[in-house]
């Protein structure tokens, strides 16, 4: 995680388990990912003000 | 009058904005969690319980509180919609309520679960006050050998009521106080079972124990369900019952209220029985037996009334004497010791607000809900069609945040994962996790109460029978022991007579 950072992590276990998993379809899988992992992102750093751990490109 | 001046601060103290917020939102999420298969109210607590740090104790443990009773008001909701139960208690509601569904009755059944649900949770907090000021002022008396004796007789209900094998039952209960050993020694502070692990020197995490055994073994048992939910829909003009269904139901809502709440007070026992008690009780006093499983409006209408009593009762053992009763109320004694506040006795006399508050809270958490779930069960219905394989990966991300949030340590989520592993496999094996999570908690209080105890007494281990109290807990402990030993002997060998006949 301390090398990917929060959000791309969460973007790729989200995409891994919608496409890989629950056999969504690839773009489905991605949008999702991103939607979901940009709605986590927005809630517990801005809202909750959680620091979440940061990887090499700063997410 | 000392406990309705009490009453009518905590109600000053409740309506306040903030909390009264805290209310409206634990009651809005208890309502979905109810809702939602596959996520009880125990995860849904312990998935919440890091959030909460930030806030003080008592508007945290409104919303906490709130969430376990609004999942008894939305367990309902599927349990009649699409015949699948939100949660345990509403287990029996299927029988009759779906029926009611399938004949266009839907309305009914969820606006006479919605008035039962009511009237047991608010009568239910009458009998909790009546009940709990004069226990607490009881269990006042109690010393360190009381309580050691009181937590013995507690884990050994639980364990015995609780799951559908004692020997399993058992068998999480003591993997529980094994774990409640871990971390520092009580008496001379030196580090016991850690393994150099500096993380263990504060003991095994509450919150990753419950993440991990409630939390993500749910959602891994869920996500392997794969749920399709397929909802019958519920016009909004349809749901209030006809005065007939209400006055047909109103010996029903009594017997389940007074059935629930006093079932709710044994510790162990709780909502799912107390429903599966009124169900039976309803069942064998209707003058019409035949029409239950097929649609009658007691069915859903006593067991409904009665888990919500149940949740009141269950809140007797734990404000009063600080000894939870269900995995549930586990969480919400964890978090108040995390809050530093020690349910049991003392707690009416050094944090009477908070207790009083709290109390308060749950009464206006019921109007609350009756007008929360009323008009918008279908709105809370629509949460039925968001797909579960985007809904568990959310809840995996929730699990992981608020784990990592408590210290910063990837190894507090290294353990959650873990533990999710091992708490899924003891639900496929049939091992309860709530006397694990009561063991952890009640563990190191046993074990404090063992130290003092014998150090009052000089060592001596009499003190345990010679303290009339505590004697008759031992009692009641032994006499409920052997009591289950007989049955079960019994069990085994009506069992083996069977077998031999048929060989």
């Amino acid at each position: 995680m301390t090398i990917l950072g929060f959000v791309p992590t969460v973007t790729l276990f989200v995409f891994v388990i919608l496409f890989v998993l629950e056999r969504y379809p690839l773009l489905k899988s991605i949008l999702y990912g991103i939607i979901m992992s940009g709605a986590v992102f927005l809630i517990f750093r801005y809202w909750l003000d959680i620091d979440l751990p940061k990887g090499l490109l700063g997410l | 009058m000392d406990v309705l001046h009490n009453l009518l601060h905590g109600f000053a103290l409740a309506l306040t904005p903030y909390n009264l917020w805290m209310a409206v939102v634990g009651c809005f999420f208890g309502t979905i969690i109810g809702i939602l298969p596959g996520l009880g109210p125990s995860a849904t607590i312990a998935m919440l319980l890091p959030f909460t740090f930030g806030m003080s104790p008592v508007p945290a443990m409104i919303m906490l509180c709130a969430i376990v009773y609004g999942s008894k008001y939305g367990g309902s909701t599927t349990s009649i919609l699409i015949n699948v139960p939100g949660e345990n208690a509403s287990v029996v509601t299927t029988f009759d309520g779906y029926q009611m569904a399938l004949q266009g009755r839907a309305g009914a059944a969820l606006g006479i679960s919605a008035i039962g649900s009511f009237i047991g949770g608010v009568v239910g907090m009458f009998g909790l006050i009546f009940v709990c000021v004069p226990l607490v002022e009881f269990s006042l008396k109690f010393g360190p050998a009381e309580y050691f004796s009181l937590i013995i007789m507690g884990m050994l209900t639980v364990v015995f009521v609780g799951g559908k094998s004692i020997i399993k039952s058992l068998m999480s209960a003591v993997i529980g106080l094994g774990l409640g050993l871990v971390g520092s020694d009580v008496v001379q502070g030196a580090p016991r079972f850690v393994y150099g692990i500096p993380e263990l020197m504060d003991g095994v995490p509450f919150i990753v124990l419950v993440m991990g055994i409630f939390g993500i073994s749910e959602v891994l048992e869920s996500a392997e369900e794969k749920m399709k939910m397929d909802s019958i829909r519920v016009p909004f003009n349809k749901l209030w019952p006809t005065l007939s269904d209400i006055l047909q139901s109103k010996w029903a809502i009594l017997r389940g209220t007074i059935i629930g709440f006093f079932i709710g007070v044994l510790p162990g026992a709780g909502s799912t029985l107390s429903s599966f008690i009124s169900y039976g009780v309803e069942k064998t006093t209707s003058k019409h037996p035949e029409l239950f499983g097929k649609g009658a409006i007691e069915g859903v209408a006593g067991p409904e009334t009665a888990n919500n009593a149940a949740c009141s009762g269950e809140m007797v053992p734990l404000l009063g004497l600080g000894i939870p009763s269900s995995g549930s109320n586990a969480m919400l004694l964890g978090g108040m010791m995390l809050y530093g506040l020690r349910p049991g006795p003392m707690l009416f006399k050094t944090n009477p607000d908070f207790v009083w508050t709290l109390i308060a809270s749950m009464f206006i958490g019921n109007f609350i809900l009756i007008i929360m779930n009323l008009p918008m069960v279908p709105l809370f219905a629509y949460t039925l069609r968001l797909p579960y394989s985007l809904l568990y990966p959310a809840i995996l991300l929730i699990c992981t945040i608020g784990v990592y949030t408590l210290n910063d340590h990837v190894f507090d989520v290294w353990a959650m994962l873990i533990l999710g592993v091992a708490g899924y496999l003891m639900k496929k094996y049939d091992i309860p996790g709530a006397p694990m999570v009561i063991g952890l908690i009640l563990g190191p209080i046993l074990e404090q109460s063992l130290y003092r105890a014998l150090s009052l007494a000089h060592g001596d281990l009499t003190t345990f029978v010679t303290r009339p109290i505590s004697a008759v807990l031992l009692g009641i402990s032994l006499v409920m022991t052997v009591t289950v030993l007989f049955r079960t002997v019994r069990q085994v060998r009506i069992q083996a007579a069977d077998d031999s006949m048929m060989a």
